[in-house]
């Protein structure tokens, strides 16, 4: 339990540390002796974290493996990066206007010109940053683009952390008198550039990829397709439930990288994925031909039925979330021990493609039994009839994987059901 | 998070429009009050000296500065003017102690080149002009060079095209 939040606790010690060498450096009683003197400590130390957070969300970036053992999955990780981003962005924001404080005191004109670019390269390097920022994160938050857009753009954070090394570089400040701080501060701002820069521009070139080839194309229905892949050299070992990103360059259908869930059980060479046109990339799927080139980096994730303390397990599939069950349910066939009920939701039967697949499995099996759920008929599946239908939920870990609407609900109401959050196993699929 | 950064972006959006409009506003004000700050900002570059006396601030010696040495009453000396630096003390970006080496003595130096690493921000003028004293009333050691005037008006603030720095 205590090594799920390893990841945190690394990342919440590393911004404690400037923040401790900060406060040694003044006696505490001065630094907040008075109204202006505490804002001005306040706007230090936001601009101290807020760097901090923003190296370490650069580090994160990278999508080593390593991390995706820390975190128990690089999804998590992508969680944990969009809330670093979003408290190192306010950090960042709330620093200069905790500064300006102090000029309030004296002058309206004096604070004014605090907060204007001039010909001091320290501050200017600041306010191109701050803006840069604002510009990217206003492209995250609140402007809908494509998601290969939006990935073009946020490249452009390291451009905007440049900027802001510079600014902390040049400015006189806590950090410019304490050689501690500034090592400190600058090593980890420099492994977060390099890191950014080697994940955004170079890891094509230089990253660890695996070769596949298309081997099979099938459409399940209009709108969801099965591809087979096979190795063209070393085949990528993986666990039942994990996914992988893929680009298929040479396609015909462009160059973006997109995860998706192996949808097959480890133990051949191969794997399967499923994926539904939900988007632009995702549509052009089925128009991939038999051979094509397809480039894999994984595999990653912790979703999987190993990972539980009870081999009595429910599995909640939301529509296309059918695809880490399809791997797991496939593997349950080598290990008898387990005890599944799998609910497949969708809105109706058309939707619901791999019922066949499932009932088969099940046949095989007696450790899996399925039960399709359509929506339209029988409501939205809700932890009552969970509760009924597989006679309880004591004893037993429950997996989940789907739409986030659909999982945030199910979670809130197995929580009042008594389920225990270490029980409960979340893979969303809207985080990209 | 949405939400988190949301509301950041609404708080620092309205602060900066509301400091940028006020501070413009007070600049104007200043500048249709004060013709001498009015030539004086539009021709010369800061430090700013009009080179008229002010004759109604106190006269101050050196003597009587020097008894101002304390982290709880600091009076510095700036280029033939004295300022009550004291509040500047917990909040000066380069540290106290540059501050409190000075208290009671000359610091015209030390301000002007910033201990060799520059001159201070347009802001951080402004923000001195606040805390006029007096001026020296006999002439002090000498910090600057010869022949010039070493007993000016206060540091007047400049236009934002103006040198700026950080403070």
């Amino acid at each position: 339990m205590m090594r799920k939040y390893l990841g945190l606790s690394i990342i919440s010690f590393l911004s404690l540390i400037p923040v401790v060498i900060w406060a040694l450096m003044e006696p505490l009683a001065l630094r907040f002796s008075g109204m202006t003197a505490a804002a001005t400590s306040l706007g230090q130390l936001a601009g101290l974290v807020g760097m901090v957070l923003f190296s370490i969300n650069l580090i994160l970036s990278s999508r080593l493996k390593f991390f995706d053992r820390l975190f128990f999955g690089i999804n998590r990780m992508y969680d944990l990066h969009q809330w670093l981003g979003a408290i190192a962005f306010s950090l960042i924001l709330f620093h200069p206007l905790f500064l300006v404080v102090k000029f309030l005191q004296f002058s309206l004109y004096a604070a004014a010109l605090f907060l204007l670019p001039g010909r001091d390269p320290a501050i200017t390097m600041g306010i191109f940053a701050l803006l840069g920022m604002i510009l990217l994160m206003a492209l995250t938050f609140y402007i809908k683009i494509r998601y290969n857009t939006w990935r073009m753009f946020h490249k452009f954070m390291n451009i905007v952390f440049v900027f802001a090394i510079l600014h902390v570089v040049l400015i006189p400040s806590d950090i410019s008198r304490s050689p501690l701080l500034k090592t400190y501060i600058l090593s980890l701002a420099l492994i977060g550039l390099c890191t950014g820069i080697y994940r955004s521009f170079l890891r094509k070139y230089f990253g660890r990829d695996w070769e596949y080839r298309v081997t099979g194309v099938l459409a399940l229905n209009d709108q969801v397709v099965e591809l087979e892949f096979e190795p063209v050299d070393q085949a990528m070992s993986f666990k039942a439930g994990q996914f992988v990103f893929v680009r298929f360059p040479g396609g015909g259908i462009g160059n973006e990288i997109h995860p998706f869930s192996i949808a097959s059980a480890p133990g051949r060479s191969g794997f399967k994925m499923i994926a539904k046109s939900l988007g632009k990339f995702s549509s052009k799927l089925p128009l991939l031909k038999v051979g094509s080139r397809a480039v894999i980096e994984g595999p990653f994730g912790y979703f999987s039925h190993h990972n539980a303390s009870n081999k009595s397990q429910i599995w909640l599939a939301g529509g296309v979330g059918i695809t880490p069950f399809m791997g797991m349910a496939e593997s349950l066939k080598n290990d008898r021990q387990y005890a599944v009920d799998l609910y497949y939701c969708t809105k109706n039967e058309a939707e619901a493609v791999l019922t066949d697949r499932l009932g088969q499995l099940s046949k095989e099996n007696n450790s899996l039994r399925v039960f399709p759920w359509y929506s339209d008929t029988a409501g939205r599946l809700n932890g009552q009839k969970i509760q009924e239908l597989s006679k309880g939920l004591e004893g037993k870990d429950i997996f989940i994987c789907g739409p986030a609407g659909f999982a945030d609900s199910l979670v809130g109401q197995l929580c009042d059901l008594g389920v225990a959050t270490r029980n409960i196993h979340l893979e969303k699929f809207n985080l990209w | 998070m949405k939400k988190l950064t949301t509301v950041s972006l609404f708080i620092f959006w309205a602060m900066v429009t509301a400091i940028l409009t006020a501070g413009l506003l007070s600049y104007q004000n200043q500048r249709s009050n004060s013709p001498m700050l009015a030539v004086a900002t539009s021709s010369a570059p800061a430090p700013v000296s009009t080179g008229a006396v002010n004759t109604t601030s106190p006269i101050l010696t050196v003597a009587e500065v020097a008894k101002h040495d304390l982290a709880t009453d600091c009076w510095t000396i700036i280029d033939g003017n004295v300022y009550n630096t004291t509040p500047l003390i917990s909040i000066h970006s380069g540290g106290s102690d540059a501050i409190l080496r000075y208290c009671g003595k000359d610091g015209t130096v030390a301000f002007q080149t910033k201990d060799g690493r520059g001159s201070h921000s347009a802001s951080a003028q402004s923000m001195l002009t606040q805390l006029y004293v007096g001026r020296l009333g006999t002439p002090a050691k000498q910090t600057s060079p010869v022949g010039t005037n070493t007993s000016r008006a206060p540091l007047a603030p400049v236009i934002p095209s103006q040198d700026r720095g950080d403070d």
